[in-house]
C-alpha cells in the first residue's frame, strides 16, 4: 500500500503539458455597442462575435482536461482448477492504477496496471505424515488500449475499452517458514499475453477535476508456463471501482 | 515513475508471504519412501502431479515423459538399469453435455463415465520404452533375477482399482526381452511369485502361490504352459498359503499354510505333493542355499525346526523364546523376533550349534553386514514400568544392538531417534554402518572395527537410505514437503543435496489422457 500511495502521489503532481504553440487562437472581435455606457464611465469590455447580439447564449467551452490519473480496487475471477494451490472463493483482490490520455473528443488511450496476490497453507493428504507448505501467487497485469465514451448531461460517461494485456505471474513456495535458508524456497515466474474488454460508467464531479468509475469486463490470457511448476491460464471476469483526478 | 510499480513486482519477502487460506491436496507431493535407485540415478514418484522424475547424483533433475498418463507405482528391475512404471490413462465421456463442465478433474467425472487404461512401461535413463497393457487391478510386479521376465499380480487387495471385468485368477507374464505380455490363469487371488533358474542363471519357470493352489508356469513355452497343484481336494476347505520357498535345485516348492501344521512339498518335476507334519503353523520359513536346509520358526512355540531336502526329515531345537523372523547367511540362520522378544539366536545349520544373544529392547529390524561378521538390530522403546536404573533408561529410548556374528557378544547403544534404516560401506580395512534415525537431522556413521562414531549433518530428518548400483554412493530421502534428496559419498565425505523437485507439475497435475467429450 505504501508503494501504491507513493506512486499515486508522484503521478498527482505531474504537470499538464502547455497548449501547442502552433495552435491558432480563437478569433475575438471587440465591438462597442450603440447603447453601451460611456467608456469613460465604465471600464467594461464586452467580448462577442460581431454577428451576434449580447443576448445570444454563450457556446460550450471545450474540456481541455486531457490527462486522467486513477486508482482502483477490484476482483478477478480465479475459479479454474489451475488455481487449486491458491484458494480464495474463486476471486483475487486486485489494486491498480491507470493513466488515461485524451486523443480526440470521446476517444482516449488508457494504460492500466493491476496487482494481485494470494496465498495459502497447503497440506498434502494421503501421505503417512502430512506436511504443509506455503504457496503464494503474485500477479501483475499491464494493459493498454483505446477507450470510447459518450456524455450524458456532462456528468455520466458510459464507456467501453479494449486493451492488449501483458500478464506476469510469480509463484513462491516455501516448506519451512522457520528459516529463510531452507533449500525449498522456490520461485518461478512467467509472462503471458492476452486481452481485456471492459465496459463501465464514469461519474464526473462538478468542475470536472474528480471522477468516479466502475467497470466490469472479461480478460483472456494465453496459457503461461511458470517453470517446472506447470502452467496457468488466467481468464474470467474482472470488476473494478476507482477514483480519478483529471488534469 | 516506472520504478515504483516495477519495485512492487518483486513481491514480498520470504518472511511475509501471503498465507491466509488453507487447502489440501489429494495425494502426497512426493513419495520419499518409494524412491528407486538404478545406475542412472534415483527415480522419485510425484503422486499428486502423477509424474516421475529422475535425480542424478550430479544434481540434475529430469522429468520422465509419459505423455498424459499418471504414474501410480514404480519398481526396480533386478538388472539395475530398468524401472518399471505402472501408469494409468483416464478418459471421461459423459452422456450429457452439461456434465462436461464438471469434468475438469478426475474427481469431477462420474464413475460411470470414467475409463481407465492401465499399462506397464519400462524406463531406462530418461527414455520410456516397452508399453505393456495390463489390467489396472494389478498393483505389483515380481522380476526374475536375470531381468528377463516379470509377473504382474495383485499384491494388496485393499488398494485395487477396479475398471471393467477383472480376472482374479490370472497373472500377467511380461517378457521384457521381446516386449510381450500374456495373461495366464493360475488360481484364485495369486499373491506370491518365485522363479526357478537353470545352471546358466536364466529363469525357466515361475511358481505362483494362490488360494488352495500352487501353479508352475513354464517360461520357455509359448503360450505359457501351466501346471497346477491343488492344496486341497475339498472345495469347502480353504488353504491360505502364507510362506513359500524353493529348494536350491529348483525341484521342490515348500509351502506353509495359515492355521495348519502342514508343510506342502511339491515336486515340480514329478508333479507330486508330499505333506510334512510340523510343530505348528510356522511364522516364517526360509531356505538356506549354502546349507541346503529349510529353517522354520513359530509365533507361539519356543522352537526352531531345520529340515533337510533329501528325505525332508525335521530336527527341532528348543529356544528360550519363540522367534518369528529368520535371516539366513551362508549356512547360518539368525533367529529374531519383532514383537517383545529379548533374545536373538545364531544357528549353524550344519552343526546345529546355537548361540544366544540378549538384546536390551525388542528389535524392529535386523541388518547384516555384507562382510557377514556383524549385524545391527534396531530396537524400540518398551514399556518398562517396573524397570529401574540403567534398565529403565534403555526401556525408555530407542537403540541399536551391534551383534558380533563371529562371537557371542552384542553391544547395546542408545539412539536419539528411532532407527529407521542402516546401510554399510566397507573395504578391506574398514566397515562402517550408516544409521538413520527418525526426526534426527544427522547420519550416524559407526565404525564396526574401531567403534568410532561420526555424525554427518543433514539439512532435514531422513526417511530412507539406499545405495546407488555400481556407484558406491548412498542416497538419503528426507521428510520435506517439496522434495529433498542427499547423495553421500563415504569415501570423500561429500554430501550433495537436491531439492525442489517435488514442485514439478504442481500447478497442473495430469488428469485426463484426452479432453473429456460427450460419449457417442
Amino acid at each position: 500500500m505504501t508503494v501504491l500511495w507513493t506512486a499515486l502521489t508522484g503521478l498527482a503532481f505531474a504537470q499538464v503539458a502547455p497548449p501547442s504553440e502552433d495552435a491558432e487562437p480563437a478569433p475575438m472581435t471587440v465591438v462597442e455597442p450603440t447603447n453601451a455606457p460611456d467608456p469613460e464611465e465604465e471600464d467594461v469590455v464586452f467580448v462577442t462575435d460581431q454577428d451576434d447580439a449580447l443576448t445570444e447564449p454563450t457556446p460550450d467551452v471545450p474540456d481541455h482536461r486531457v490527462l486522467t490519473l486513477g486508482i482502483d480496487m477490484g476482483h478477478q475471477y480465479t475459479g479454474q482448477p489451475d488455481y487449486a494451490l491458491f484458494p480464495g472463493n474463486d476471486l483475487m483482490l486486485s489494486l491498480g492504477a491507470r493513466v488515461q490520455v485524451a486523443v480526440v473528443d470521446r476517444l482516449q488511450i488508457v494504460g492500466t496496471w493491476q496487482h494481485g496476490q494470494r496465498g495459502a497453507q497447503v497440506e498434502s493428504f494421503g501421505a503417512d505424515d502430512p506436511d504443509d507448505f506455503v504457496a503464494a501467487l503474485f500477479v501483475d497485469q499491464f494493459a493498454l488500449g483505446p477507450r470510447l465514451d459518450v456524455s450524458i448531461y456532462d456528468y455520466a460517461y458510459p464507456y467501453v475499452s479494449a486493451q492488449a494485456m501483458l500478464w506476469r505471474g510469480a509463484v513462491r513456495l516455501d516448506d519451512d517458514r522457520s528459516t529463510t535458508a531452507n533449500p525449498n524456497q522456490l520461485r518461478n515466474a512467467g509472462l503471458g499475453f492476452g486481452g481485456l474488454v471492459v465496459g463501465g460508467l464514469e461519474i464526473r464531479i462538478p468542475d470536472r477535476w474528480l471522477s468516479l468509475y466502475a467497470e466490469f469486463g472479461h480478460r483472456w490470457v494465453m496459457r503461461t508456463t511458470l517453470g517446472d511448476l506447470g502452467t496457468l491460464r488466467p481468464r474470467g471476469y474482472v470488476q473494478r471501482l476507482g477514483i480519478a483526478v483529471r488534469l | 515513475m516506472l520504478v515504483i510499480p516495477l519495485a512492487a513486482l518483486t513481491g514480498c519477502s520470504w518472511n511475509r508471504l501471503p498465507d491466509g487460506q488453507f487447502t489440501g491436496l489429494d495425494g502426497a507431493v512426493w513419495a520419499p519412501d518409494e524412491a528407486v535407485a538404478t545406475s542412472a540415478g534415483l527415480y522419485v514418484r510425484l503422486p499428486y502431479a502423477g509424474r516421475l522424475v529422475r535425480i542424478a547424483p550430479s544434481g540434475t533433475v529430469d522429468e520422465i515423459d509419459f505423455g498424459r498418463a499418471r504414474v501410480s507405482r514404480i519398481a526396480a528391475a533386478p538388472d539395475g538399469e530398468t524401472v518399471v512404471a505402472f501408469v494409468d490413462e483416464y478418459f471421461c465421456a459423459p452422456d450429457d453435455a452439461r456434465d462436461l463442465r464438471q469434468a475438469t478433474t478426475i474427481a469431477g467425472c462420474d464413475s460411470d463415465d470414467l475409463t481407465v487404461n492401465a499399462s506397464i512401461r519400462l524406463v531406462r535413463g530418461t527414455a520410456v520404452a516397452g508399453v505393456q497393457p495390463v489390467n489396472g487391478a494389478y498393483n505389483a510386479v515380481e522380476f526374475s533375477v536375470d531381468g528377463r521376465f516379470g509377473v504382474a499380480h495383485i499384491d494388496n487387495f485393499d488398494d485395487v482399482q477396479l475398471n471393467g471385468v477383472v480376472n482374479l485368477n490370472g497373472i500377467a507374464v511380461l517378457d521384457l526381452g521381446d516386449d510381450t505380455s500374456e495373461v495366464v490363469t493360475v488360481g484364485f487371488a495369486p499373491d506370491r511369485v518365485l522363479f526357478n533358474y537353470d545352471a546358466a542363471g536364466d529363469a525357466t519357470s515361475a511358481v505362483v502361490l494362490s488360494r488352495n493352489r500352487v501353479a508352475s508356469v513354464d517360461l520357455s513355452s509359448r503360450p505359457y504352459a501351466t501346471t497346477q497343484f491343488p492344496l486341497t481336494l475339498d472345495p469347502d476347505v480353504v488353504r491360505e498359503p502364507n510362506g513359500i520357498d524353493l529348494t536350491p535345485d529348483g525341484r521342490y516348492a515348500l509351502i506353509s499354510t495359515t492355521d495348519e501344521p502342514d508343510l506342502y512339498v511339491i515336486d515340480l518335476v514329478d508333479q507330486s505333493i508330499n505333506i510334512i507334519d510340523l510343530s505348528g503353523d510356522p511364522a516364517t520359513l526360509q531356505v538356506d542355499e549354502a546349507a541346503d536346509r529349510t529353517v522354520l520358526v513359530y509365533d507361539d512355540q519356543a522352537v526352531v525346526e531345520v529340515m533337510e531336502h533329501g528325505f525332508f526329515t525335521v530336527d527341532a531345537l528348543g529356544l528360550d523364546e519363540a522367534m518369528n523372523q529368520v535371516t539366513t547367511i551362508d549356512g547360518q540362520a539368525l533367529l529374531w523376533g519383532n514383537r517383545n522378544q529379548h533374545d536373538l539366536y545364531r544357528l549353524d545349520l550344519e552343526t546345529r550349534e546355537l548361540v544366544e544373544y540378549t538384546v536390551q529392547n525388542p528389535a524392529v529390524s535386523l541388518h547384516v553386514a555384507p562382510t557377514r561378521d556383524f549385524a545391527i538390530a534396531l530396537t524400540r522403546p518398551e514399556n518398562g514400568q517396573t524397570s529401574t536404573g540403567v534398565d529403565a533408561l534403555y526401556d525408555a529410548n530407542p537403540g541399536m544392538e551391534v551383534v558380533d556374528l563371529l562371537g557371542d557378544e552384542s553391544v547395546p547403544f542408545l539412539l536419539e531417534g528411532q532407527g529407521i534404516g542402516v546401510a554399510y560401506t566397507f573395504d578391506e580395512a574398514n566397515l562402517d554402518a550408516l544409521v538413520l534415525q527418525q526426526g534426527v537431522d544427522y547420519l550416524l556413521s559407526y565404525d564396526l572395527y574401531t567403534g568410532q562414531t561420526t555424525e554427518v549433518t543433514l539439512s532435514d530428518p531422513p526417511v530412507a537410505i539406499g545405495t546407488l548400483p555400481e556407484d558406491g554412493r548412498f542416497f538419503i530421502t528426507h521428510d520435506t514437503p517439496l522434495g529433498l534428496v542427499s547423495f553421500y559419498d563415504p569415501q570423500s565425505g561429500d554430501l550433495v543435496e537436491v531439492s525442489g523437485f517435488g514442485a514439478t507439475g504442481l500447478l497442473d497435475p495430469i488428469q485426463f489422457a484426452a479432453d473429456p467429450e460427450v460419449a457417442p
